[in-house]
């Protein structure tokens, strides 16, 4: 009997085991080697050698990092909101039409982004802004833009790239945020079709409120994300023009493989996450504010 | 319950074998006895579409008569760097690997590559065409496997007939018919023939494409270079560079509007090759006169100029080498692979797939006829990248601040000059720590 | 007023849709061709050919790549739906002492940079002498991600569900397997497929940790195939083709059976 008890005190650990192993393993594993080697001069092909708080002393006066942090946090700004209510909007407007076929190829045509490689992504998106044609100009024209500047000029290159990024991204919000929407169950909205709710009503007072959980995931999700944003940016404008849209881990890759100094661009990642907990922190505490868990 | 959690039990213990896993086996080759079976390992990246097959194909023979196996691993080029480092990391480098020059400097201060120096004779270098290219850093660290294919300066023919001049020699040639041939040639009030298709947007190629394309050859042909003689400081902002540049951004007027946003792959193929612009450059190919017929079917009549000559002669041309690491126990071997690899029997068939100038003075020209002077009595107007340490970081900064200039953010000297302090800090650092 | 405001939105949802599928529809075109320009557009029936997928199809290497790619994303998927599952199932139902704080410990994994992590990663997995093993590629897979889309879903499950299970005597792994899972299968999609994409497309990691063809997955292949200048887009678009296929089938295959199941099981979403 006091066995059993120990094991019903033990099991949800046992259950949470796995995960924790394999994350010990690799992650922490891997993050504690590299909060060792920031305390470093290490260009990873030659043996590191402890050199204090060197690293971190360069931190402060590396004027190319300051641009890189400002840039990130400006790309970042522009993909969080805009993939948060796109791919929030997409899932209610295809979960209203699921048993359409409109509704089925919105659902399977949204993910195909999601699934392009940046390559692809980047090379269709660049002819297409750069192609200069007519009905793409007119287009763009309306809103009193060119295209074919966008991504030549430091004041528009990282709105483009930021824009190409939600459109990439918004499918992946919203295969979650529709997988959530179909777990909410039909006899909510017939009670309150009975009660008389208008379908505003029943979007927000049921459907909202039901999501805000994911909602909240996905906002953490995509903070992560917008704030480690490489691939996209390194094929459409490769950080230019003139570094406005070399981002943090773009820099601390470049340190790492170009620059000989992996020391010091795990100093630069450990900054970068410091920057994206405290993000993340402030997030929580003004959505608890607003009475909530993540 | 006690047997649920038994099985849950099972799950995570069987993970746990897993990550308990074997003991590493690291195999160390010991210098082999003589008339025993060897390997060499050898680092490439992608040279054409079946790199393996194509080069294996050729190896067989010298395979047997060494009884040596080549073991190659072809590495991608969006990773290559990454392979390598973490390879020499985890103690694995291959005998022979294929490098480049931003690469060469952090390699041969770590003392991983072999200076081939002493192993070569004086007829190695009669009959190894380019092997002076592998000189670098005072020592020889490799032998050119990738060269003869430099970035050269393309004309559209009937553009300059049109405007009834000839192709350019110097600077002010160049100036002049970029002037000439910018126009509206259909009437509609728009620009929509260029003067030079120039394309500063470095997204999907590397970063230095930009120097790469147009401001090595600018920088030479004004008599300037990257980096002082003596690597310690960078040169780019002395007097030939800030010439240099500022005539590069005097030719801005001719370039496309939107040459800040296309990319340099992008102005030549788009402008350039759709004949819209006098003059494009792009990495030359010895198949070229074969491609741009297929690629390019409104590209009808056009020639190259090697180089222009302001001061000198001199534009970009890599000079990729295949190296022997110090790791390897059987150097001597690897150099006759190497040799063998450069060498006619070698590239006379695989220029066959891959086409490439003669590497050696024995091979034979197999190229496009119109290509061919480039490696004949062009030789010496192209040259790789002097190899300098922080290479790669000090060029990246360098091409940044030209696309601002280009972009009219900063001035010339001013941009060059911060530039310049960037690198100069930066190489006074590695010279405080290597010395 | 009712019809024509659903019209709009109809017609909004089909722009999307194409926006959407344009690389697609770039892609496979683009691979049908040869050539190094990204901008040609001239599709004539002479100009298309199938040889890019000719010379990707008959790479010596290309079958035995394929199915390490399929080995290792599939085991990665059931990996992570093992791990995610019971974790995000513990997370969200059961009570003990610490559970926020290991929960919250368990999303901060999620800030660590991955590209900052994969020198030290590739030190700690040679470390454990796993240099060309399918563990080395298998398990790093899993991440926080998939325990926080089950902890979130399951979390919506009411309680007097597993309460009536509990008084008829099911254990507590019976409740998570009979109960909650059939209840979560949208979210266990969710983690599966976005654990296959990255399982699939995952190109630095095979690169630096296999060496031995026996372990080594496709996009290592197909990005051997494609030079540094002069690459030919028809063969870019075709490999790409050829990396994208291969998850989309299987959301929309994983997307049907659970449309399936759920019409089966009468269990309505």
């Amino acid at each position: 009997m006091k066995k059993k008890k120990g094991l019903s005190v033990l099991a949800p650990y046992l259950y949470i085991a796995p995960i924790a192993m394999i994350l010990l393993t690799f992650v922490a594993g891997s993050l504690i080697l590299a909060i060792y080697f920031s305390f470093t001069k290490y260009n990873i092909i030659t043996p590191a050698q402890f050199n204090g708080l060197f690293n971190y002393q360069r931190l402060f006066r590396d004027s190319k990092l300051h641009l890189c942090i400002i840039n990130t946090l400006k790309i970042a700004a522009i993909i969080v909101p805009f993939e948060i209510v796109s791919s929030t909007l997409f899932a209610i407007l295809i979960s209203s039409r699921k048993d359409t076929v409109l509704g089925k190829i919105a659902k399977a045509a949204l993910f195909v982004p999601v699934l392009s490689s940046s390559a692809v992504i980047g090379t269709v998106w660049n002819t297409i802004l750069n192609g200069g044609h007519p009905a793409v100009k007119a287009i763009f024209g309306v809103f009193g833009i060119d295209p074919t500047l966008l991504l030549g000029s430091s004041k528009t290159a990282f709105i483009a790239v930021a824009f190409i990024i939600v459109w990439k991204g918004m499918g992946y919000y919203m295969v979650i945020t529709l997988a959530s929407l179909t777990s909410i169950s039909d006899t909510f909205y017939e009670a309150a079709k009975v009660d008389g709710a208008t379908k505003w009503d029943c979007l927000t007072k049921i459907t909202l409120p039901l999501l805000k959980p994911t909602i909240i995931m996905n906002i953490f999700l995509s903070t992560i994300s917008a704030m480690q944003v490489f691939d996209m940016v390194y094929t459409m404008t490769g950080g230019g023009p003139s570094m406005s849209t070399t981002t943090l881990s773009m820099y601390a890759y470049q340190l790492t493989f170009k620059g000989n100094k992996a020391g010091y661009a795990m100093a630069v990642s450990n900054v970068l996450m410091l920057i994206v907990l405290i993000i993340v922190l402030f997030q929580q505490r003004f959505i608890k504010h607003e009475n909530s868990e993540i | 319950m006690k047997k649920k959690l038994l099985s849950l039990l099972l799950c995570t213990s069987m993970l746990a074998t897993l990550a308990a896993g074997c003991g590493s086996k690291t195999k160390e080759a010991d210098k082999p006895k003589e008339g025993e079976p060897t390997t060499l390992t050898m680092w490439l990246p992608p040279l054409d579409e079946d790199t393996e097959g194509n080069f294996k194909k050729l190896l067989a023979g010298w395979e047997k008569e060494n009884n040596c196996t080549v073991e190659m691993e072809i590495i991608p080029w969006g990773s290559y760097e990454e392979r390598w480092s973490t390879g020499v990391a985890g103690g694995e480098t291959p005998d022979i690997g294929y490098m480049y020059v931003e690469m060469y400097p952090t390699y041969i201060s770590s003392g991983l590559v072999t200076d081939l120096s002493d192993m070569v004779e004086e007829e190695d270098y009669k009959e190894y065409l380019f092997l002076d290219r592998g000189e670098m850093m005072g020592g020889l660290y490799g032998v050119p496997i990738v060269t003869g294919v430099p970035f050269v300066l393309y004309y559209n023919q009937d553009i300059l007939d049109s405007i009834g001049e000839k192709a350019p020699e110097t600077w002010e040639d160049f100036a002049r018919i970029c002037e000439k041939a910018t126009k509206d040639t259909d009437g509609d009030g728009k620009i929509d023939q260029y003067g030079y298709a120039v394309g500063l947007n470095s997204g999907s190629m590397s970063n230095l494409y930009v120097l790469n394309s147009y401001m090595y050859s600018l920088l030479w042909q004004a008599g300037g270079d990257i980096y002082t003689d003596d690597l310690k400081e960078v040169a780019f902002n002395g007097k030939a560079g800030v010439e240099a540049l500022e005539f590069f951004k005097s030719l801005q007027p001719y370039m496309p509007e939107n040459a800040m946003s296309l990319s340099g792959q992008d102005a030549f193929s788009t402008v350039f090759a759709e004949g819209k612009a006098a003059f494009g450059v792009t990495r030359s190919s010895a198949s070229n006169e074969t491609t741009f017929a297929k690629d390019y079917p409104n590209l009808k009549n056009w020639d190259y100029v090697t180089s222009l000559k302001h001061k000198e002669y001199g534009t970009f041309g890599a000079a990729d080498c295949l190296s022997v690491m110090s790791t390897s126990k059987q150097p001597e071997l690897a150099l006759d692979l190497i040799k063998y690899i450069t060498g006619p029997e070698f590239m006379t068939e695989y220029h066959k797939v891959a086409p490439g100038a003669p590497l050696t003075a024995s091979e034979e020209y197999v190229g496009d006829p119109k290509m061919e002077r480039i490696v004949t009595e062009d030789r010496d107007k192209w040259r790789p990248l002097q190899a300098g340490p922080c290479g790669s970081e000090i060029l990246e900064n360098y091409a940044a601040h030209i696309q601002a200039v280009m972009e009219g953010k900063q001035d010339v000297k001013a941009a060059l000059d911060e530039s310049a302090s960037y690198a100069n800090d930066l190489l006074k650092e590695y010279y405080a720590e290597n010395e | 007023m009712k019809k024509t405001s659903r019209l709009l939105v109809d017609i909004f949802l089909i722009i999307t849709i194409l926006l959407c599928i344009l690389p697609f529809l770039y892609m496979i075109l683009m691979s049908l061709k040869s050539t190094v320009n990204a901008y040609d557009f001239d599709f004539a029936l002479s100009k298309l050919t199938l040889k890019h997928y000719k010379n990707i199809f008959t790479n010596s290497t290309f079958i035995r790549y394929f199915f390490n790619s399929v080995f290792v994303a599939i085991s990665g998927v059931l990996l992570t739906l093992f791990t995610s599952c019971t974790a995000g199932f513990a997370f969200a139902k059961l009570k003990f002492r610490g559970n926020d704080k290991l929960f919250f410990l368990l999303i901060l994994s999620m800030l660590v940079p991955s590209g900052a992590i994969l020198v030290p990663l590739y030190l700690v997995v040679r470390g454990l002498g796993w240099v060309n093993t399918f563990r080395a590629l298998i398990l790093p897979l899993p991440t926080a991600f998939g325990v926080f889309v089950m902890r979130n879903a399951i979390m919506a499950i009411p309680e007097e569900l597993i309460e009536s299970a509990k008084i008829d005597g099911a254990t507590t792994s019976k409740i998570l397997r009979t109960v909650i899972l059939p209840l979560v299968k949208s979210s266990m999609l969710t983690v599966a497929i976005f654990t296959f994409i990255g399982a699939w497309n995952n190109f630095t990691w095979p690169l630096i940790i296999t060496t031995d063809d026996a372990y080594r997955t496709l996009p290592l292949a197909l990005k051997a195939m494609q030079t540094q200048y002069d690459t030919d887009i028809g063969l870019t678009m075709a490999c790409a083709t050829c990396t994208f296929l291969p998850p989309f089938i299987f959301y929309l295959f994983l997307q049907s059976k659970f449309e399936e199941g759920m019409s089966m099981s009468g269990l309505k979403g």
